[in-house]
């Protein structure tokens, strides 16, 4: 008699419990996404980033340079032969389609290989492509700060004079107020890089 | 004299028998060789084609040599699902029989480095491919932004300016024979 009624007594309690830790995870998920990974995601914004580096112009270019109007940022070095001539190609058409909203969006094509890509020869390589794209280089220790701060990677493949550099090929995006919004891969079919970008000015 | 005639004779047939020893190099047929135009100030520039093997074994293109270049190497590009584009060096890229292995734009590419003056848009740049069993073949790349359209229409009978040059190029190509085998 008391086996009996011990039993529901046990599947009450264990389902209380399951249902309290259901709450607690459900309180803490909440909790982690609104106190902690927000802030993870606001260190990628643009306003966060602590760099110095120079434009094909020659002009010094801080997290500053790209206040008050979306950007676009793509990483990549002048000795890679395939995906950093199709993507500012890319860019170029891009730019081109946006007609003259492409003046209010900052296009910057940032070097992670800064020991050959120097301000002369990121300004003849720029010319190559849409003017609305700005070639950006420094000291390794800029590039680097500026890298890692949006969580790019990047890597030389040897020691010898003609290594290569592994990278990440996405585009980042951020929006005017210099807040993350997303990367564009031009690889995925469903990327629409132009529309992005006329959202983001608009 | 008579036996000068023979050595001459024995000379001259062998001549012509040397095409007809089983030369594996009739087998590989190159198709849609190009390189992407190269920005300003660039020194390296990537090379594709499709190489199609109608032996009845396997070849391995093992190098390559571009004119004007430093030189060329085989290389695979690789990108993961966090958009980390790696580059590889190759030792070889084999080319099975009966099948056609394309060299393009987001997997295996001809690394051309150290290209002195660079290469002039629409232009045709001399590569030598170096294979294991075919030996060495000579063919023009086409420079721009994908391969020459109608690259393989020679032997279409629509007549347009592309296809004039490219008969004109076969003629000069001396594996004009081995390329237009099929």
């Amino acid at each position: 008699m008391t086996d009996q009624s011990a039993a529901p007594k046990l599947w009450i309690s264990l389902l209380t419990a399951a249902i309290f830790a259901i709450a607690v995870f459900a309180i803490g998920f909440t909790l982690y996404i609104t106190f902690w990974a927000k802030p993870e995601l606001s260190r990628l914004a643009l306003q966060n980033q602590q760099f110095t580096l120079v434009n094909h112009r020659g002009e010094n270019v801080t997290a500053e340079h790209f206040a008050g109007r979306p950007s676009a940022i793509f990483f990549g070095y002048t000795h890679c032969p395939e995906i950093c001539p199709t993507t500012l190609n890319d860019i170029s058409i891009v730019a081109a389609e946006l007609g003259a909203t492409a003046d209010d969006i900052n296009f910057a094509f940032v070097t992670i290989d800064p020991e050959r890509d120097t301000v002369e020869l990121l300004s003849q390589y720029m010319t190559s492509f849409d003017p609305h794209i700005e070639g950006l280089t420094g000291s390794p220790e800029e590039v680097s700060a500026f890298a890692s701060g949006l969580g790019v990677y990047f890597r030389r493949t040897n020691d010898g004079p003609d290594y290569d550099m592994d990278h990440t090929s996405w585009i980042y995006l951020f929006k005017r107020d210099g807040d993350f919004f997303r990367t564009a891969n031009l690889n995925s079919p469903n990327e629409n890089l132009t529309e992005a970008l006329r959202a983001l000015a608009n | 004299m008579k036996t000068c005639i023979q050595v001459l004779r024995i000379f001259c047939v062998s001549l012509f028998l040397l095409p007809a020893t089983p030369s594996l190099a009739s087998d590989i047929m190159i198709g849609n060789a190009w390189i992407r135009e190269m920005p300003h100030g660039a020194e390296v520039a990537a090379g594709y084609l499709d190489i199609t093997n109608h032996g009845a074994v396997a070849d391995r293109l093992i190098g390559a040599e571009a004119s004007g270049a430093m030189s060329a190497m085989l290389h695979q590009m690789t990108t993961d699902d966090n958009g980390v584009m790696r580059m590889r060096h190759l030792e070889g890229i084999e080319i099975p029989p009966g099948e056609t292995m394309s060299l393009a734009p987001g997997g295996y590419h001809l690394m051309i480095v150290g290209v002195r003056e660079p290469y002039e848009a629409h232009s045709d740049i001399e590569v030598t491919l170096i294979f294991e069993h075919a030996g060495t073949i000579t063919t023009p790349f086409f420079v721009g932004h994908h391969a020459r359209a109608n690259h393989d229409a020679a032997h279409s009978p629509t007549m347009n300016h592309e296809q004039g040059h490219n008969m004109e190029q076969m003629q000069h190509d001396e594996n004009h024979e081995q390329t237009t085998d099929d």
